[in-house]
């Protein structure tokens, strides 16, 4: 088995079973990122694409030595927000696109979750993007602190600390619906 | 749209900030949780949105949704690929091309540089002056070869005379300088010329 290394290493050499090793190693956790901030499978898709695209073209200038988990995530973050904050600029996202959640739940929560799912996501697009990705990283996609220091390739200290401003922000932003809720 | 107040279990809660965050972020929860109840509320907030995008994530992950998507990266590879490769060898055509147009230029060029230049050396080795007034222009020409200088004379060069000029067949042509000589004379060495007065 082959490790990430590896496979960069084979891949910019021009190897294509070693870049299909790669995109098959990391799609799902890139799919993962990128359909959590969007919410649908055809923008979460088409992204995944590019961003191996893009991995692909960088592969002769790419430093072997990076932790290629770290920057897979990073970059479908960014280019998820990104996407995100585009398609909300053009109105495309509204409440009835938030996806059906809790299912294990009645059919009551489910509504309560949708909408708190829903504000979340609103507020989301209404704060800065280093604390929109953090909140990203952590409450999306459920990335212990660790990780999240190794994705944004900080110290866990500025990972907390950027939370709590980030966590605070949102209640800002929710304002009087945040006591209501 | 209002969210209506929900009763949480706070023992739930905190088993949650336990098991799924570090031990250093567990311990700033509970704290939090005892001495803000504000804190407990947005811990509670994030956690039921944090478990609710989960739970969504998941059962999208369970419908194996990347399952083709190495089939379009090599799709979008190969069309790419199969483009750059036509473009390279555009290119390379293009270069080959090109070097042929730089060496037919280097052979014309080189070919006309040396004519170019024996013709450069000629002229260099004379001494050719132009002179006129009002009556008459004079060309000197001081050759090499004979060590003499020749002396161009036109008079009258008035436009419609140099026209008649030309219909004379007596006249030599000095095609380099496009006009007429009516005389040609050898006469002395150029520093012997005086042209101060008539010539």
């Amino acid at each position: 088995m082959f490790n990430d290394k590896e496979l960069l290493l084979r891949a910019s050499k021009g190897d294509r079973e070693a870049f299909r090793m790669i995109v098959e190693a990391h799609k799902d956790r890139v799919y993962r990122a990128l359909f959590g901030v969007l919410r649908s499978r055809e923008d979460a898709l088409d992204i995944s694409q590019d961003i191996f695209l893009k991995l692909y073209q960088r592969l002769p200038k790419m430093d072997t030595g990076i932790h290629l988990a770290s920057w897979l995530y990073r970059v479908a973050v960014n280019a998820g927000i990104d996407q995100y904050r585009k398609r909300r600029r053009e109105k495309k996202v509204s409440l009835d696109e938030s996806l059906p959640l809790a299912s294990k739940v009645d059919p009551k929560s489910q509504i309560e979750n949708k909408e708190l799912v829903e504000r979340f996501y609103q507020a989301l697009s209404q704060i800065g993007k280093k604390h929109s990705r953090i909140l990203v990283l952590r409450e999306i996609q459920g990335l212990d602190y660790d990780s999240i220091a190794k994705v944004l390739n900080c110290s866990m200290g500025t990972v907390m600390s950027r939370l709590y401003y980030a966590r605070r922000k949102v209640v800002n932003v929710l304002g009087d619906d945040f006591y209501e809720i | 749209m209002k969210f209506r107040r929900k009763q949480w279990d706070r023992r739930e809660l905190e088993r949650y900030l336990e098991d799924t965050m570090p031990p250093i972020e567990g311990s700033l929860g509970e704290k939090e949780l005892e001495e803000n109840p504000l804190r407990y509320k947005t811990a509670r907030f994030f956690q039921s949105v944090r478990l609710s995008i989960k739970e969504s994530i998941d059962r999208e992950m369970a419908e194996r949704p990347t399952q083709y998507l190495w089939e379009s990266i090599r799709a979008d590879l190969g069309q790419k690929e199969s483009l750059v490769s036509l473009v390279r060898k555009k290119v390379l055509s293009w270069r080959a091309g090109l070097v042929m147009c730089v060496l037919c230029l280097m052979v014309v060029g080189t070919y006309n540089f040396f004519e170019h230049k024996a013709s450069v050396n000629v002229a260099n080795e004379c001494y050719v002056e132009y002179l006129e007034n009002r009556t008459n222009h004079v060309m000197i020409f001081k050759g090499t070869d004979d060590g003499l200088t020749y002396i161009w004379l036109q008079e009258n060069p008035d436009p419609v005379m140099n026209k008649n000029l030309e219909d004379d067949k007596n006249l030599k042509p000095i095609h380099s300088f496009g006009f007429h000589s009516r005389d040609i004379a050898v006469v002395k060495p150029l520093r012997d010329v005086d042209f101060s007065g008539r010539v």
